[in-house]
């Protein structure tokens, strides 16, 4: 579904080494979890998985398409969250998400019926009428995970998506990974607490420094004697629990 | 297709607010009538600014007239909106293009570089209509109502405005695309966007002139071919801006003289577009992406501890952000380089230089040296350059969601205007400080007189500002998408130009009754200064009083 092969992201010439040959492959029809401490290059990796980076060195393919050989193919392939919440302040939500689903295709029979779905699932629809200036932090997130969910992208794309949620929007999300993993899809999302990581993902990849250090199941990261692995997942647990 | 419209209406409903507004004209109607009485007095200086220009326009078309070259009213305007669109033009195109927060959310969105392009293309050209219509339509009223024109005329003419801002945005699209290339590829980038647009904008200035300046040898031959011919004046104002001379032709000529202009005019607007889509098409995404990646120094830097006083800290941290956002600086610096820059072309030589008006000003100055109103006029005329910032105007806005720092640190809100004023009269300060130092070369002025005109036009300069940081007091634009909305397309900016020439005109009225009491320069000066100062006592007075509430009420 998702294939990384030896990317590398330098930003300004050379100085800082943000995503050093980094290489993934993700499966059709799993939870990824994408798990590193602060400034590990998380945020830079998606960014060239998503097209918004250029890519230095090394290619990524999405359901067989290059990103940056043919980025339209691939981006119609994926929907992504980013973890900045910034949208168009001044759109209502609604005009938000019928932009997305002119965008994204989303045939004009079934579009009513999903966005109806989600804005009640998440409780979003009496903010929908609303400018998005109105809404809070958590309700942006909202609206902009409802806008990617219309399009039932096969590739589902997150950045530290449950920073923000309240616990019951939060346990909505992670019901609705699953519900996209079981129809097929998939869903890559990063994320700095190592908890989320664990009780979600059916892979995870561990990555510092710009490298990765690991890739394997919950099971598998633990058996590993490595102590580098082990520091790291010290530093991801310390805390964890105020950045939840 | 239809990707691309849902994506250009996308952009104007967040551009324009539309649907925020019709919210908030449900939820919060004192709102909106202060916007529309804030709105009534805006009119009200654009009326002054109209009038005028109308006025000169037509005397243009009476002086036109009398030697059979009517049409010469036509072809200055355009030239003139030409000229401005394209002076815009390329900030805007700059920041919409390369500048705009939502880079990343289009870049990441099934779209082909080329649409989104297209789409921010036409946000800025529909822009740009305000002010085309501004300038154009006064002086084809006048033509076509001195002419008895049908209405074949105001149809072609509506054509013709249309097509006017294509080519200039076209040209600024260009120039911006090459200018992003080469700054992708560097490593101080925002240095390099601020200070090649300057140059741009610069060379352009200087082209233009020298263009100009290329008279035929002999005036008496040229003052002749005028007489004979209709068309040659127009076609040497047209080398400023050639759409100018096939909108002149279009609107003036007769039968295939008309289709033919409108033939060029029509094709090689769409043709010039066409290559500029085509380039951005290629290389658009690569420069906006670019711009994502902020530098971070190689090397250690070294980090700084001190302490300095509120009002300086305030107006240090305006500062550091204002240089350091390309899109705010480049809106708010410009001036300060180009207006010394315009002062200095009769120097450069070109259109001015032997000009014998210009000659005859000369004279006028070496006896107006005695003559006192000298320094008001020039102080004037520099103020009026530099009332071209929306600095201070825009200085609450620019903070946007930061707002709440402002409202939560323990400096009192009077005492932070205080350090926003300063910071914006700093700037006005640099401006008027290089202007007239050229003016003393340019225009020969004495040194004595440079110093004055140096503190006139600075004290002038205050309550200006102070006006334009009360209006942003009033009703700062919190909400917004990328910087550019904050600065270029903010309501505030555009009201704090107008007072501020109103003021200015006031300030004018106020010096021409001066001179009539007959005192010397020295009087004079220190008349007119002791108005001032009493002025922006009373404005910054007014800023520092309605602070503190004005702060309450920002909801963010
Ligand atoms: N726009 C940028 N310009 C320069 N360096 C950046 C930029 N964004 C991130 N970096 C650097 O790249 C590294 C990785 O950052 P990031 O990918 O955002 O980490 P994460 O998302 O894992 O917290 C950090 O060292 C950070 O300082
Ligand atoms: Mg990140």
């Amino acid at each position: 579904m998702l294939n990384i092969k030896n990317i590398s992201k330098t930003y300004s010439k050379g100085k800082v080494k943000a995503v050093d040959n980094i290489s993934l492959q993700v499966k059709r029809g799993e939870i990824f979890g994408f798990l590193g401490p602060n400034g590990a290059g998380k945020t830079t990796t998606i960014k060239m998985i998503t097209g918004i980076l250029p890519i230095d060195e090394g290619e990524i393919t999405i359901n067989g398409f290059n990103i940056e050989k043919d980025a339209i193919n691939a981006k119609k392939n994926m929907g992504f969250v980013p973890d900045s919440h910034d949208v168009y302040e001044r759109l209502k939500g609604i005009e938000y998400l019928n932009f997305m689903a002119d965008v994204y295709d989303v045939p004009a029979d079934v579009r009513k019926e999903r966005i109806d779905k989600y804005l009640d699932m998440f409780s979003m629809k009496e903010a929908a009428g609303q400018p998005i200036k109105s809404y809070s932090h958590g309700m942006k997130q909202k609206i902009i995970v409802i806008g990617v969910l219309l399009h039932q992208p096969p590739l589902w794309i997150m950045d530290e998506p449950l920073t923000g949620l309240d616990p019951k929007s939060s346990h909505l999300l992670k019901e609705e990974m699953h519900q996209h993993c079981s129809k097929g899809n998939t869903v890559f999302f990063s994320t700095h607490v190592l908890e989320v990581a664990e009780k979600l993902c059916d892979r995870i990849g561990i990555i510092n420094k710009g490298k990765i250090i690991a890739v394997g199941t919950m099971d598998d990261l633990r058996k590993s004697q490595d102590s580098s692995l082990e520091n790291i997942f010290l530093s991801l647990t310390e805390g964890s629990d105020i950045d939840a | 297709m239809r990707k691309f419209f849902s994506l250009l209406k996308l952009q104007i409903k967040a551009q324009y607010g539309f649907s925020s507004l019709a919210y908030y004209m449900k939820n919060d109607k004192k709102a909106v009538w202060k916007t529309i009485g804030i709105g009534l007095a805006v009119l009200l200086g654009v009326g002054e600014i109209i009038w005028l220009y109308s006025y000169l326009m037509y005397q243009l078309y009476m002086g036109g007239s009398t030697l059979n070259t009517p049409q010469i009213v036509i072809t200055m305007a355009a030239v003139v909106t030409g000229l401005m669109v394209f002076f815009f033009g390329i900030f805007h195109i700059l920041s919409a293009l390369f500048l705009a927060k939502d880079t990343e959310f289009l870049a990441s969105l099934p779209i082909s570089q080329g649409k989104v392009f297209l789409s921010k293309f036409l946000m800025v050209l529909l822009a740009e209509y305000p002010i085309t219509l501004l300038l154009m339509l006064p002086p084809v009223i006048i033509y076509g109502v001195g002419q008895n024109a049908g209405i074949m005329y105001y149809l072609l003419a509506v054509l013709c405005i249309i097509m006017i801002p294509l080519v200039p945005l076209v040209i600024s699209a260009f120039l911006s695309l090459l200018l992003m290339k080469i700054v992708s590829r560097s490593k101080n980038r925002d240095l390099i966007t601020i200070v090649g647009s300057i140059i741009f904008i610069i060379a352009i200035f200087a082209g233009q002139n020298y263009l100009l300046g290329r008279m035929p040898d002999n005036q008496q031959d040229f003052m002749m071919a005028i007489l004979n011919s209709s068309n040659t004046f127009v076609e040497f104002m047209g080398r400023a801006f050639p759409p100018a001379v096939w909108i002149t032709k279009v609107l003036t000529g007769t039968g295939s003289e008309t289709i033919l202009n409108l033939v060029y005019l029509v094709l090689i607007s769409m043709a010039a577009f066409g290559i500029v889509y085509l380039m951005a098409s290629f290389i658009y995404q690569k420069g906006a992406t670019a711009q994502l990646e902020t530098v971070s120094k190689p090397g250690k830097t070294k980090l700084v501890y001190k302490k300095s006083s509120s009002v300086l800290t305030i107006c240090k941290n305006e500062i550091l952000t204002l240089v350091r956002t390309p899109i705010y600086a480049l809106n708010s610096l410009v001036m300060v380089f180009v207006a010394p820059f315009l002062l200095t072309l009769p120097l450069i030589g070109g259109s001015m230089s032997n000009d014998p008006d210009l000659q005859f000003l000369y004279s006028l100055i070496d006896s107006g040296e005695s003559q006192p109103w000298l320094i008001l006029v020039v102080s004037g005329i520099i103020a009026l350059f530099m009332l071209v910032n929306p600095a201070v105007s825009t200085t609450f806005s620019r903070e946007g969601k930061n707002m709440w720092i402002l409202k939560n640190i323990p400096v009192k809100p009077d005492v932070q205007v205080l350090g926003k004023l300063l910071a914006g009269c700093l700037i006005s300060f640099a401006g008027c400080f290089l202007s007239a130092i050229v003016v003393m070369f340019s225009f020969k002025i004495s040194f004595t007189s440079t110093i004055m005109v140096i503190i006139l036009s600075n004290i002038a300069l205050i309550p200006i500002n102070a006006m334009g940081l009360f209006i942003d007091l009033m009703r700062p634009k919190l909400s917004w998408n990328n910087p550019q909305e904050a600065i270029k397309q903010n309501f505030n900016a555009v009201a704090a130009m107008i007072l501020g020439f109103v003021m200015i005109s006031i300030f004018g009225v106020v010096g021409f009754l001066l001179t009539r009491l007959n005192l010397n320069t020295v009087m004079l000066f220190a008349l007119m200064l002791v108005i001032l100062l009493i002025i922006s006592y009373a404005l910054i007075q007014l800023v520092r009083k309605s602070a503190a509430k004005a702060y309450a009420r920002m909801e963010l």
